[in-house]
């Protein structure tokens, strides 16, 4: 396009704010700068999605040798799948950390400088396009996470970060090994040794091969999203999490599991993704019904927006291994839709618990008589989980549905249709018991939300209202891309069968 | 004896010439020279590293094939010179304990030992090499001679030492009686005109590379290693960890290089048995310690364990190009990394222990709070000791890998990352310590050191560069490959 490296800007303003937070001494200035690196990132975002041009493949594109005796490169660019999640992470960040202004105030200086160090670590897996690049920077974003778990979570914040390093990390490596032996095949077939994500995808490999890369490729994906039985982490992460820790794992961190299957193992491993295909769509609808089973159960409400989060990300693995275009439009629409609302949900959560100092959901009750802006936006989130109609929820799993009755795989979205209902149960019994009834005796001096509470809130609601009536504005962003990734593969069935 | 001949060993010479001359300021100058001294040793270290670089003879070898001085050579000297000088910096801060001018030209001895296994082409200097490395270190460990530790793990050091010493010297001899010489190139020679696949020469070899793994801390042979790095003081233990064992790890390439590669079938299964159970043992260990220093010794047997994948792909038939010189350019990428990043984490448990008096787990408690840079420091040389980006640690491993799976060794490329996988749970340990614990533990009225800031603050710099952009290192081991002997290396 033009010769500004405006995806290098996106990605390493954040790291410049940070390194700037370091060398200042008074609150305000360190929030008035990571302020100012989140949102300008977040308005160079936008004006990528501005100059952005849908079905045109990678675009605005650069790259440089970074480490030519390893054949790596630093290379970046975006697609219609990727800019959908730089945009809703560099919006989900800003939010949060102006969040943190009025929520914040131990080791300032340490969060605002993880907060900004997470958010190039996972703008840049989405942007990589060199396979080392994108690990290095799928791995970069550990170590803030855990710092941010470890150092500003609840009491057993230590046993949460050490089991979310230790399955994020078990899966990444053995990824890496997949990355590694998917360049040395490439290369021993072609002559051409590279890690350049493009031209890797355009290779094909061999059956035995791609099952064994597939499989590392799918433990890596399968924990971040977290299908069960890999999601035993995501519990005690997010109830140990801060607010916004939770609210970046559930809105973003778990978007890259989806991503890395839809960028990487359908266009890589088509045949083994077509043999595995049965066994993570029933993996889906454990994770759906047993998510929202759980969550019903829970009485803590992290822990009851964690399990839905388990329950709303297992449509999204169902979305895209439905392997049709509506399946996978969906799933893009599911995560982003997820991202937004779950977000919302665990800001919500966390203003509750500043001020009831509470989450189990026993204790509250009542709470929309003191609260009663909070109680509106609270429902009207908790109603988007739930998939109402003309909210951003109900776009994405409407067309997982759809797409699994398209591809024939009618069973699957029979019993997916149930965790939904499940869904309004779990939300709306939990809305009840917490907002409604009477109020108790200790939260009589409650407080509703603040002017700048409010603000975050109503952002995410327009957003989330926006892509529920006008889901096409979302959608035409990625929808090229994936038809791409659906031809791809649905031309690897028909040649597999005519072989047959 | 010709001067080219001297020239190559120039380095060397100054080293033993500063360290003589450290012995003699000492003794005629009193107490108040430590300062003096450490000047004295970092400028002259700077003047052996420069003239290892510059002072470059023509010949590919000099002492009729003894000494090799091709770039393999140069990269170590520059390595161990600078190792050795930030040692004897980091050492400076306990002046006040141990002799300082003893403890510096001890490691400037060893040092010497170190270049001569990084240039050795003969059977007879790598002998000397590791026995020159080793008797000083010997002592080392043991300066703090009224401590119980200390006397506990240098004796053990050193039975166990002698003891390899002698059979790496009786599988020379065996080598010698069955091909008539010691050097290296001619050996190899030898072997592939011969038949070489008698018993005998198997045992010859198998004594020569126990000796070896006894000095890289290799599994089964690393017994010695928790004691010896517990008891010695911390300088010390820095050094025996980033210096003297990649010495070792500098004259095992040597001979598997030169020497060895004829032998491939015989070698092969047994580097790689040793490699993997380096990283179990080293790796599973390390998580039931208490003491950062022998968490540290227990990592730096998982970290021998990684570097000899990389020894073990220099023996495997791959079609592709180039894979013996990727592989050795790999480990060589990777014990620069590990000195560095393991002297660093070795200083910030110095200054833990000047602060605390101790090297334990509790020792690291709260120290985000209270000294919230050394902490940091600590977070990122762990991170790189994981192998995480952007950390040295990382390239380092994913080099490591990358010829591992190249050569055919994806499965010991797997137990590599799940064994990195446990080490990341004791490494956060340290972490968990520093940042997510209560409790704080006494703190000693002790000045902060500059010395000791010193040596943290290169460490990671010199993490940081190489993890974020390593070409310039890896290029170099690389290059420097170009010019080792023309038999190795170019199948």
């Amino acid at each position: 396009m033009d010769s500004i490296p405006i995806l290098s800007i996106v990605l390493w303003l954040p790291l410049i704010a940070a390194v700037i937070v370091l060398f200042l001494r008074e609150r305000r200035a360190m929030f008035a700068v990571a302020m100012a690196g989140s949102a300008l990132s977040l308005i160079l975002s936008v004006a990528v999605w501005a100059g952005f041009s849908p079905g045109d493949g990678m675009q605005f594109r650069e790259s440089f040798d970074w480490l030519p005796a390893l054949g790596i490169q630093y290379a970046l660019g975006v697609d219609g799948i990727s800019l959908l999640m730089v945009l809703l992470n560099t919006f989900l960040f800003f939010l949060c950390i102006v969040y943190a202004w009025a929520s914040v105030h131990d080791r300032v200086k340490e969060y605002l400088f993880t907060m900004l160090l997470l958010e190039v670590g996972i703008t840049g897996v989405f942007l990589a396009l060199d396979f080392v690049l994108f690990y290095v920077f799928w791995e970069i974003m550990l170590i803030p996470m855990y710092v941010l778990i470890g150092v500003w979570g609840g009491e057993r914040r230590v046993y949460a970060t050490v089991k979310f390093v230790l399955y994020t990390l078990f899966g990444s490596l053995l990824m890496l090994v997949a990355i590694l032996a998917l360049y040395f095949v490439y290369g021993n077939t072609t002559g051409v040794y590279t890690f350049d994500i493009l031209e890797l995808t355009q290779g094909t490999y061999g059956e035995r091969f791609q099952l064994w890369a597939f499989l590392a490729f799918f433990l890596a994906f399968a924990i971040k999203v977290p299908m069960v039985p890999f999601h035993t982490w995501l519990p005690d992460a997010h109830v140990e999490a801060p607010t916004t820790g939770s609210v970046i794992l559930a809105g973003i961190l778990l978007k890259m599991g989806g991503y890395g299957f839809i960028r990487f193992s359908l266009p890589l491993f088509p045949d083994a993704s077509q043999a595995a295909q049965t066994i993570i769509l029933v993996l889906s609808v454990i994770a759906i019904l047993y998510g929202a089973m759980v969550a019903l159960m829970q009485t803590d409400l992290k822990k009851l927006i964690a399990y839905s989060s388990v329950s709303h990300m297992g449509f999204v693995t169902l979305g895209i291994f439905s392997f049709t275009q509506q399946g996978l439009d969906g799933a893009m629409m599911q995560m982003f839709s997820h991202g937004l609302v779950t977000g919302a949900l665990f800001l919500c959560v966390g203003q509750l618990y500043e001020r009831t100092h509470d989450r189990r959901i026993a204790n509250l009750g009542g709470l929309a008589h003191r609260l009663p802006i909070f109680a509106a936006l609270f429902l009207f989130f908790s109603l988007a989980s739930i998939g109402l109609p003309g909210l951003s929820g109900f776009v994405g799993e409407f067309m997982v549905l759809l797409g699994a009755f398209v591809a024939d795989i009618r069973i699957f979205g029979v019993l997916a249709v149930f965790g939904i209902i499940l869904s309004a149960a779990y939300m709306l019994w939990m809305y009840w018991r917490v907002m409604l009834g009477s109020l108790k005796e200790v939260h009589r001096r409650l407080e509703d939300l603040t002017r700048l509470e409010t603000a975050i809130l109503a952002a995410m609601a327009l957003v989330t209202l926006w892509a529920g009536i006008q889901p096409q504005v979302f959608i035409g962003i990625f929808t090229a891309d994936t038809s791409g990734i659906v031809q791809a593969l649905t031309a690897t069935e028909v040649s597999s069968a005519l072989i047959k | 004896m010709e001067t080219q001949d001297l020239i190559s060993i120039l380095p060397e010479i100054i080293l033993t010439v500063i360290a003589a001359s450290v012995l003699m300021v000492d003794a005629f100058g009193g107490q108040r020279t430590h300062r003096s001294l450490m000047g004295l040793v970092v400028g002259g270290s700077v003047i052996a590293i420069l003239v290892s670089v510059v002072a470059r003879v023509d010949a590919t070898s000099a002492f009729g094939g003894m000494v090799l001085t091709d770039g393999f050579a140069v990269f170590f000297k520059v390595l161990f010179i600078a190792i050795a000088a930030l040692s004897i910096v980091l050492a400076f801060a306990q002046s006040k304990d141990v002799p300082f001018a003893e403890l510096s030209a001890l490691i400037l001895f060893a040092t010497v030992g170190m270049l001569l296994l990084g240039a050795t082409g003969d059977l007879i200097l790598l002998y000397l090499g590791v026995e020159l490395t080793s008797i000083p270190v010997y002592v080392l460990v043991a300066i703090k001679r009224d401590r119980f530790r200390a006397t506990e793990g240098a004796l053990k050091y050193f039975l166990l030492g002698a003891f390899a010493s002698g059979l790496l010297l009786y599988g020379i001899a065996w080598l010698f009686g069955l091909t008539g010489t010691t050097n290296l190139a001619d050996m190899a020679l030898y072997v592939q005109s011969q038949d070489a696949s008698s018993p005998w020469f198997l045992l010859g070899l198998g004594l020569l590379l126990v000796g070896l793994a006894f000095k890289v801390a290799a599994v089964p042979f690393h017994m010695w290693t928790p004691d010896a790095y517990q008891g010695a003081p911390t300088p010390s233990t820095a050094f025996l960890a980033a210096g003297a064992k990649m010495g070792a790890m500098a004259g095992l390439l040597r001979v598997v290089v030169h020497g060895l590669e004829p032998w491939q079938d015989m070698v092969l299964p047994i580097i790689i048995a040793v490699a993997v159970a380096s990283m179990i043992v080293g790796n599973f260990v390390a998580i039931w310690q208490r003491d950062v220093k022998r968490l540290l010794a227990y990592s730096s047997i998982a970290h021998t364990g990684y570097m000899l994948i990389g020894v073990a792909v220099v023996h495997t038939q791959s079609e592709a190009g180039g894979l013996a010189r990727d592989a050795v350019a790999a480990v060589m990428f990777y014990a620069a990394v590990y000195a560095l990043m393991t002297l660093g984490a070795f200083a910030v448990t110095f200054a833990v222990e000047r602060r605390t008096g101790g090297t334990d787990m509790e020792n690291f408690q709260n120290l985000g709070r209270t000294s919230p840079l050394l902490a940091a420091a600590m977070v990122i040389f762990m991170i790189s000791l994981t192998g995480i980006p952007p950390a040295a640690g990382f390239f380092g491993k994913l080099y490591l890998l990358q010829v591992a799976v190249n050569g055919g060794l994806t499965w010991v490329a797997v137990v590599l990352v799940l064994t990195s996988t446990v080490s990341a749970y004791y490494y956060l340990r340290v972490v968990v310590n520093m940042y997510m614990v209560e409790g704080q533990p006494r703190l000693l009225p002790v000045p902060s050191s500059t010395a000791i800031s010193a040596v943290v603050a290169i460490g990671i710099i010199g993490t940081l560069v190489l993890g974020i952009y390593p070409t310039g290192a890896i290029e170099w081991a690389q290059s420097a490959l170009e010019e080792v002997g023309k038999l190795a290396l170019t199948r």
